[in-house]
């Protein structure tokens, strides 16, 4: 289908139904909650395999009543960018999935980081590949048995969890 | 196509993307683009893969392309390597042929339901800096049009394609590869906002379509009140605006800033007083790090401005602005004053505002003002005592002494007009080191303080240098 028949079979505010050339199909939602806060999707045209008219509705997006605040959208970019920051540190570079899962077991009860391969604890205990409470190296005795319970019990529940699984 | 909810929209076809009139469907899709800037959103491109990431940016002129920040492959699609969420890049362009789909949830599309309608707010601003200055019968919403389109033209030639997704490309670009985690640079925001965002002129250049409320999606409306402002508030915003540029060359730039605040609102409409203020705090506060800006109501610059224009952002827009207000300071010369009180501003009263008149372009006068702004507080640190004073800028004051710095200024009424003729001993001021440099000569007053100092050449000069020690008595710290 040509883009430019495909602009012209669509009209603002209908109900579609569209599957894209990767197999993917998107649909409107009934019952979708109301208010402002909406899930877009920006979709090229071209990448439609087909669609289907579910039914029509008005435009939800009014242009006229159209507010935007630059600085809001710059300090929530800013605030996201922050947090996208945090997040990229607490994932660990050449590590396994397991390791990955024990870190942010971890980091729900203490302070964790990475060490390119080794979690360190509060600074001082480290932990080290494979991750298993023998390996927990470092830091005051405390310390150091603290992170080893905390581990044997992170271990313990995600055991239970891929077994569930 | 914009899909919300499943429900279309706004559709955009490729022949509209060529050309230049801007539909209400574009408009909705300048618009939801704007709302996701800020917001995590997935992207999938051609070869299936996914991205996550912060969305940045967007190319919206040709086609539709997006640049995300702190991205990351969250699928793989066909014939991709490496490994999902391996690495973080710092930011991800993805070309428009290379573009499928940008998904985001919880965008919030603001409606009117929400406080402080800036659209519209910042429209009146404009309106006002192009409609103070003119007779009530001006055309302010032509005058609105051509500024957008100048605003347009002049941000398609400063643009860059940093942050631009370029269609001619070949292939996706991952610029600055992968980053360690925590430790990257990030660019500019607002320059990156600013030099992303290309889309057609959201006002058509075509004046003879546009009406106040048209239906292009933007809210060109044009506030009725400017327009009624006399000739008087005119002037004294001209003045006032003159008298900011003085008090922009001292170091109490946010008291100034205050005070020109009430001055204004001593003879102006308040709505005239947002844009003023607005334009006062840009004019200082945007580029003097003293100066905090936003110590009044910051201005808040609408999405389709800016976008309209080729996407030069929110700072051209300021600057924009700031030459408005400098025309119009410059424009009003010839209004006669119907205030007996006041001087007539003429050529010959203006000479520096003659001189303003042939300042470089608003940037760079900004920028020279923003150097005045720093010499003058590095002055101040070298001499705490010293106050700048500007005998000649009484002329502009009302009789009622509206500024609240007694040390600085003198009250109008007690004070005799300066000969403007040079070589006059008042010009030179008593020695004293606790007087500011920035008390120059009348004849260097362009060179001094910004040149801003209209004067009444009418005084002798031998009465003029009784007052000038008067002044310095005044001023002898």
């Amino acid at each position: 289908m040509e883009p430019s028949t495909i602009n012209d079979d669509f009209a603002v505010g209908c109900v579609l139904s569209i599957r894209t050339t990767f197999g993917e199909e998107i649909q409107g939602e009934e019952g979708s909650k109301s208010g402002p806060r909406q899930n877009i999707r920006l979709l090229k045209a071209n990448f439609i395999k087909d669609f289907t008219l579910l039914g029509q509705s008005e435009d939800p997006l009014d242009v006229k009543k159209c507010v935007l605040d630059i600085n809001v959208l710059r300090a929530r970019e800013e605030a996201a960018i922050r947090q996208a920051e945090l997040d990229a540190e607490r994932i660990g570079i050449g590590v396994t999935a397991e390791a990955q899962s024990i870190f942010d077991a971890l980091s729900k009860t203490l302070p964790v980081r990475w060490d390119k391969t080794v979690i360190v604890v509060m600074n001082e205990v480290r932990v080290s590949s494979p991750y298993l409470p023998e390996n927990v190296s470092g830091g005051t005795p405390a310390a150091n048995d603290r992170v080893k319970k905390v581990l044997e019990l992170e271990r313990r529940r995600l055991q239970v969890r891929n077994l569930a699984q | 196509m914009i899909l919300g909810k499943g429900h279309l929209m706004a559709s955009k076809s490729s022949q509209q993307m060529n050309g230049s009139i801007l539909s209400s469907s574009n408009d909705a899709l300048v618009y939801t683009t704007m709302c996701v800037v800020g917001l995590p959103v997935e992207v999938q491109v051609k070869d299936g893969s996914i991205y996550a990431g912060i969305f940045h940016t967007a190319c919206i002129e040709r086609d539709y392309g997006v640049v995300l920040k702190m991205a990351r492959m969250i699928r793989r699609g066909i014939n991709t390597e490496g490994l999902v969420g391996e690495a973080i890049i710092d930011t991800l362009v993805v070309l428009p042929e290379d573009l499928v789909q940008v998904a985001a949830k919880g965008v919030m599309l603001p409606s009117d339901g929400h406080p402080g309608d800036i659209f519209n707010e910042d429209k009146a601003a404009i309106s006002y800096v192009s409609g103070t200055v003119q007779p009530p019968n001006f055309d302010c919403e032509r005058e609105v049009k051509l500024n957008s389109a100048k605003l347009h033209e002049d941000d398609r030639r400063r643009s860059t394609e940093e942050a631009l997704v370029d269609g001619q490309q070949k292939s996706m670009i991952k610029s600055e590869g992968c980053v360690e985690a925590g430790n990257h640079n990030r660019p500019p925001v607002e320059k990156a906002i600013s030099n992303g965002f290309k889309t057609t002129s959201a006002c058509p250049p075509d004046n003879s379509e546009q009406t106040k409320d048209k239906d292009c999606g933007v809210p060109c409306s044009v506030e009725e009140a400017s327009s009624t402002v006399n000739m008087d508030d005119e002037r004294q915003v001209v003045q006032y605006g003159l008298q900011e540029e003085q008090n922009a060359s001292t170091n109490h730039q946010r008291q100034s800033e205050e005070t020109l605040v009430r001055e204004v609102q001593c003879s102006v409409s308040p709505n005239m007083v947002q844009m003023v203020r607005s334009v006062t705090t840009m004019d200082i506060g945007a580029f003097d790090p003293h100066v905090k800006p936003g110590s009044v109501k910051t201005e808040k610059v609408p999405c389709e401005v800016p976008l309209a224009d080729g996407c030069s952002g929110p700072s051209s827009l300021r600057i924009e602005k700031v030459e408005q207000l400098r025309n119009a300071m410059v424009t009003p010369l010839d209004v006669p004053s119907s205030n007996p009180s006041t001087p007539s501003p003429s050529s010959a009263d203006f000479p520096s505002v003659s001189s303003l008149s042939s300042v470089p372009p608003a940037t760079d006068s900004v920028i020279s003002k923003s150097a005045i702004c720093n010499q003058s507080s590095k002055e101040f640190k070298l001499n705490p005592g010293a106050k700048i004073f500007s005998p000649s800028s009484m002329n502009l004051r009302t009789s009622t002494p509206t500024v609240s710095n007694v040390d600085q200024v003198v009250d109008v009424s007690t004070l005799p007009i300066v000969d403007a003729q040079p070589g006059v001993q008042f010009n030179h001021p008593i020695p004293h080191a606790g007087l500011p440099v920035k008390y120059a000569p009348h004849s260097n007053l362009a060179a001094g303080n910004g040149g801003s100092y209209p004067q009444n050449p009418q005084h002798s000069g031998a009465v003029d240098q009784d007052r000038m020690k008067y002044y310095g008595w005044r001023f002898n710290i």
